[in-house]
């Protein structure tokens, strides 16, 4: 059964993606591309949320099936380009307006589709971990252009060389997220259907026209960006300290951030909570 | 006026004045065009852009790149590996091509196994196999096959023709088409065209490459292997590209017919079926591996004798870039055993053996400049 799914009610399309571990493979990225295409030309809906799965939003690249590749850096490289393609069009979709309900917390590559909708809202124990570095990687999925624009410069500098998880509150005041709500999934997920439908049913157009205008200069760069993001991620692929730090990830699968670093240490952790000695 | 590709005199492929009137034109087509690269899928084509200097008649922003031509360096270790392990085994002798004696195997290669008691023979052209066999029926041959399309048709008329019941086979050719779809996948973003092999699509034919105009949309021409040949398909995917068009086209025709050799085509899809198939280094590539069909099961060597070998294969020495440099993502330069640790004397990846390596290539002709006249 497939662990994608696409439900429309009331002009909002629904797009659940509750893959194992949070842990996007190359045929999950196909299909989450493909169901994220069909709801942007589905003319029934005016909004789109994108759920990801109950327990993690989104993890990124699927570490455990490149390890296990005959060669890992090709697979990653394939890997990590299906999912720059989802985030594309999200980026893209220029006809309705598009929400990222975070249940569950999110890392790497799965922090950049979530803060590539237009709108973002967490439960309150999700933690972003934009932990490009501590795998090895320099990162991709368009970061180096919506981040900046998002949280600035200086905030895109600390989050992406240190690679510290981030707290709710934290990533609220960054901007990362539009807001925190509070109580268990089923209020969380009541509370983000009716904001869609609000949003969907009223004034819509006028939020899309606003979208167009604040997306332009972004969406004009994107290309040549990415361009220097896969350039440089081709190389981060190929480089022992992806490897080592995959075997790391796989094999122990535990935590490489420094306690040093750590801004949250043993708090609601999405890496890995047991292992952390805090 | 344009260079015509119906050229009969094969020494006007060689050509001073037509090798710079094709510069020339290259050079105005390619003007105002962006920087790109075209990848070439052809041992044969980068010994010969190297050795006739062919690069240095394009303009600096037109790149052509070598990419996973070269039969010899694609040939999966696990296969080497098994036929030194053959190799060992009382009464069975390995035959193989020259170029596959040196090739590094995880721990040995197949000319360091027979100084040390293997028995490994060469030939030069699969008959030898069928008279080695004939001539000592109380041993049994194997004979460890490596190539594209155009090997893979030969062995596939040999074991039509019928072969002694001592001969069997270690099949470890490959089919050319699929690897550009991984070439695709990995390097869309930057590459503009593919100048494909003469040898192999004189076989296959043109069709089996409209996926790339169906799927990719990216020109395709096939090419042979003169100076002229080279430069006449770089000018027709230059056209092309800068036209916005993703035809396959033939600028071969003197070899090549559109729909390739069809009795070699036949006889092929009788004797083998294709299946996902390693490329050294590079990946598993789907569909690409000749596998001999279920009716010939009593010929394959890794099927009717014991061929595992007792240790897990390793396809390259660690700091061996052989795999990125067949991907086209890196030159031999990039290697730092390039030259130093690594020579064709004592090669340390499969690049380094065969004359249409690229790090061979590169390193027999060292950035020659070649007066044509
Ligand atoms: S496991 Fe501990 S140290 Fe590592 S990121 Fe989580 S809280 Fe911080
Ligand atoms: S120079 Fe030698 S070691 Fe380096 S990539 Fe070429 S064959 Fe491999």
């Amino acid at each position: 059964m497939s662990e994608i799914s696409y439900q429309t009610l009331n002009n909002v399309g629904h797009i659940k993606f509750p893959v194992h571990n949070g842990a996007m493979d190359l045929q999950h990225c196909r299909q989450l591309f493909e169901t994220i295409q069909s709801a942007k030309q589905d003319d029934s809906i005016k909004v789109i949320v994108l759920w990801g799965g109950p327990d993690f939003f989104c993890n990124g690249i699927d570490l455990n099936a490149v390890h296990l590749q005959y060669n890992s850096s090709i697979l990653a490289y394939k890997n990590l380009k299906a999912l720059n393609k989802i985030v594309h069009a999200v980026l893209t979709a220029d006809t309705k307006l598009v929400i990222s309900a975070l249940q569950g917390s999110a890392s790497a590559g799965g922090v950049m589709l979530a803060v590539a909708a237009d709108l973002r809202y967490a439960r309150s124990n999700v933690i972003l971990t934009p932990s490009y570095a501590n795998l090895g990687l320099c990162g991709s999925e368009y970061w180096s252009i919506l981040l900046p624009a998002m949280i600035g410069y200086g905030n895109t500098q600390k989050l992406l060389y240190e690679a510290c998880p981030v707290s709710p509150a934290e990533a609220l005041h960054l901007g990362l997220i539009h807001q925190v709500i509070c109580g268990e999934a089923p209020a969380f997920a009541e509370n983000i259907t009716a904001k869609a439908e609000y949003l969907a049913s009223t004034n819509i157009d006028a939020r899309l026209a606003a979208k167009s205008v604040l997306n332009q200069r972004l969406l004009a760069e994107m290309d040549s960006q990415v361009k220097l993001e896969l350039e440089k991620m081709k190389d981060c692929c190929n480089h022992p300290e992806f490897e080592s730090s995959r075997t790391h990830f796989v094999e122990k699968n535990s935590c490489r951030q420094s306690l040093f670093l750590c801004a949250s240490p043993g708090n609601n952790c999405r890496i890995n909570k047991s292992d952390c000695d805090e | 006026m344009t260079v015509m590709n119906k050229q009969l005199n094969l020494h006007a492929f060689k050509d001073r004045e037509i090798v710079n009137k094709l510069a020339e034109e290259i050079q105005l087509i390619s003007e105002n065009m962006a920087p790109l690269k075209i990848m070439h899928i052809c041992g044969g084509h980068e010994n010969a852009i190297v050795r006739y200097g062919v690069r240095q008649f394009l303009p600096g922003h037109i790149q052509v790149i070598a990419g996973p031509g070269c039969p010899v360096c694609i040939c999966p270790v696990e296969a080497i590996d098994q036929a030194v392990t053959l190799s060992l085994q009382p009464k069975v002798t390995v035959l193989t091509f020259g170029d596959m004696l040196r090739v590094p195997a995880t721990t040995t290669s197949l000319e360091k196994v027979r100084s040390d008691g293997g028995s490994v023979k060469v030939i030069y052209s699969p008959l030898d196999a069928v008279k080695f066999a004939n001539e000592k029926p109380e041993q049994t041959f194997v004979f460890f096959s490596v190539g594209f399309e155009t090997t893979a048709a030969g062995i596939a008329g040999l074991i039509q023709s019928g072969v002694p019941k001592n001969l069997l086979f270690l099949i470890a050719n490959r089919y050319m088409p699929p690897v550009l779809k991984l070439l695709m996948e990995v390097h869309d973003e930057s590459l503009q065209g593919f100048l494909l092999a003469g040898h192999a699509t004189a076989i296959s034919g043109l069709g089996v490459y409209d996926f790339m105009h169906d799927e990719f949309k990216l020109p395709c021409a096939a090419a042979g292997f003169e100076p002229v040949d080279i430069l006449l398909a770089v000018r027709e995917l230059l056209k092309q590209i800068k036209n916005s068009q993703h035809e396959v086209i033939n600028c071969y025709p003197r070899v090549i017919r559109e729909e390739g050799n069809l009795v070699a085509q036949k006889c092929l899809n009788e004797v083998f079926d294709l299946k996902p198939g390693v490329w050294r280094g590079i990946d598993v590539v789907e569909d690409s591996a000749y596998i001999l069909k279920e009716k010939y099961a009593f010929l394959d060597a890794g099927k009717q004798l014991t061929c595992i070998p007792p240790y897990p294969p390793q396809a390259h020495h660690p700091s061996c870039l052989c795999h990125r440099i067949m991907l086209g993502e890196v030159e031999p330069q990039d290697c730092k055993l390039f030259k130093k640790a690594c020579t064709p004397g004592k090669p340390f990846g499969p690049c380094m053996v065969s004359p249409e390596g690229t790090c061979h290539v590169r390193y027999t002709y060292p950035e020659i400049k070649i007066d044509f006249s």
